[in-house]
């Protein structure tokens, strides 16, 4: 249906929704960029608008008080090998789904994605019991681990779209004498680099801003991520909303940046341009 | 496999096999740290220790869930959790198919529109939790001063969180501005899905826009809307706060998990109640 062929007034409904919409979604983050770089005086008397002068002291009060060197650090290197573990794994699991036969095939789908019915929560309690006779908590592994087995919705996504590669495709690449890991590594996973790209780059903000693996898995302040960062600025400094929103701008940029660098090799409708209307939507 | 050409026995069994290869890392990962802990759950809702140790374990049996069903907090917590996810499912799933239909006819800046809308699910919920926080304050924050300024003079002074009849309206809020954007995407992605021709075959027959809507692009997305709500991923919001408060504040574990292992099943009514309802809704024609 084409925006023009609704009656005016149901346009004129549409369009103020959705400026209404924006407003409340982009009002905030405004509103937090706006207030970190304002003095506590300025903020007091204009709380709304622009700063009135330019101040870098609470983001520079912010990064030195949360030690984000440290917390960008640890949460960076936790989400990459994780994303690179994952998007590895999963891949090798979706291109088996998709394309080798083997027996009980439906049942191990449908056991890997039984875990999206699981709640994290459920198994918080049992996993930091193993975690600590594993004697792994407060090291790097206990999160990580938890985050490689975030595998059901990689997999489904991977076997989605090697289904979509024909069939054809894959028998002309045996033909050469390769073995299937070559094959699969070699042939496949470039073939799918769009997949790779969106599936690491929604894995790389869910990693990114986890909160509760960390919190009961990384007790040690030298570990914490920048999530469990956040917790600093809490309570403590209670006045300081500009050195809180300094923080907070902080806490926001990577996953933010990722996002805006890659969106545009995200499959998935709306969020490509327009000059790409061929990519397949989301599900 | 029938389209290897020519390859040694030995390489041809390993190929043959192969699958047990691409499955064994994820399959390992998954089933180590997600189901066997899953299982456990359900095993030590039925004991009691005090502690981490395992030195203290007592088998009770039943007896830690007949504890939760006497427990007013979890009652308390349970009924705010569902009417919290009901709530947030009908915002969720209502605002953002309106949204994805409006975006789905391709008005000026529609992609423009989308990526902004998309952009609260990049941030933390902790992010989200405490800017909220210093936004809503009536002292430090800015939101009593909106209200003013925009003339709505009844909210000028309102505890935002602070106030027990304000704080679910507000957290609910906050929490569907974060949401609504994903079940966007995912509408959008299927409403572009839809066959141009049945749309166009029925606008021939001199159907208006709105029974387009209704009668074609709504039935056809149907099996999308079970998906869009997450219910499972809302479910587990409020009553998760109490199990950690049992299990790791407290230090009773058993009771914790059992609280867990009652959220689990929460989540699987909740999940078949969304999938009922969302049939019911939309009728059973697709």
């Amino acid at each position: 249906m084409k925006f023009a062929d609704y009656p005016i007034w149901a346009r004129f409904g549409a369009r103020a929704l959705l400026l209404l919409l924006l407003a409340s979604v982009l009002f905030p983050f405004f509103w937090m960029v706006a207030t970190s770089f304002k003095s506590l005086e300025d903020y007091a008397a204009n709380p709304f608008g622009l700063p009135t002068t330019f101040v870098m002291s609470n983001v520079a009060e912010a990064w030195q008080i949360g030690n984000f060197l440290r917390l960008y650090a640890n949460s960076l290197f936790i989400t990459i090998v994780s994303v690179a573990g994952l998007v590895t794994f999963c891949g090798m699991a979706g291109y088996a789904f998709a394309h080798f036969r083997f027996p009980a095939k439906t049942f191990l789908f449908f056991y890997f994605l039984a875990g999206m019915m699981i709640p994290p929560q459920v198994i918080l309690i049992p996993a930091f019991k193993m975690m600590s006779l594993l004697g792994l908590v407060n090291t790097y592994y206990s999160v990580i681990l938890t985050y490689l087995a975030w595998v059901p919705f990689a997999i489904y996504f991977f076997r989605a779209y090697f289904e979509g590669i024909p069939t054809e495709l894959v028998e002309a690449a045996h033909i050469d004498d390769a073995s299937e890991i070559s094959i699969f590594f070699r042939i496949m996973l470039p073939l799918a680099r769009p997949t790779v790209v969106t599936v690491a780059i929604i894995y790389f903000v869910w990693i990114f801003n986890d909160f509760m693996w960390p919190l009961v898995y990384l007790t040690n302040n030298d570990m914490r991520t920048v999530t469990l960062g956040m917790m600093n600025f809490q309570g403590q400094y209670s006045s300081a909303t500009t050195l809180k929103t300094a923080a907070l701008m902080l806490a926001t940029l990577p996953p933010v940046i990722v996002f805006l660098i890659f969106r545009r090799q995200i499959q998935g409708g709306w969020l490509t341009v327009p000059s790409n209307p061929d990519r397949s939507p989301i599900c | 496999m029938g389209h290897r050409v020519r390859k040694s026995g030995s390489r041809r069994w390993i190929d043959r096999n192969a699958w047990v290869l691409f499955l064994a890392p994820a399959f390992s990962f998954y089933t180590l740290f997600w189901i066997i802990p899953a299982i456990g759950a359900v095993f030590i809702s039925f004991t009691r220790r005090n502690g981490i140790g395992f030195d203290r374990i007592r088998w009770v049996g039943l007896r830690n869930t007949e504890k939760l069903l006497a427990d007013r907090f979890f009652w308390q917590s349970l009924e705010n959790n569902l009417i919290f996810v009901f709530g947030a499912l009908i915002f969720i799933v209502g605002l953002s198919l309106v949204v994805a239909i409006i975006l789905d006819g391709k008005p000026r800046f529609h992609t423009a529109f989308a990526i902004a809308f998309f952009v609260p699910i990049m941030l933390s919920s902790v992010v989200i939790g405490l800017l909220f926080t210093l936004f809503l304050s009536p002292t430090t924050g800015i939101m009593n001063g909106i209200m003013s300024t925009l003339g709505f003079d009844s909210l000028v002074d309102v505890q935002w969180l602070g106030d027990k009849h304000t704080a679910a309206g507000s957290v609910l809020a906050v929490y569907v501005r974060r949401e609504f954007g994903f079940s966007v995407l995912l509408f959008a992605a299927s409403l572009q899905a839809v066959s141009k021709d049945y749309i166009e075959a029925a606008r021939i027959d001199g159907a208006g826009p709105f029974a387009v809507l209704r009668h074609i692009m709504i039935p056809l997305i149907r099996p999308v809307m079970v998906m869009t709500g997450r219910g499972p991923y809302h479910a587990s919001d409020v009553l998760s706060t109490y199990m950690y408060f049992q299990g790791f504040t407290t230090g009773d574990m058993g009771y914790g998990t059992a609280i867990a292992v009652v959220l689990f099943v929460t989540v699987m009514l909740v999940t078949a109640a969304q999938i009922g309802l969302s049939r019911l809704w939309l009728g059973k024609s697709a």
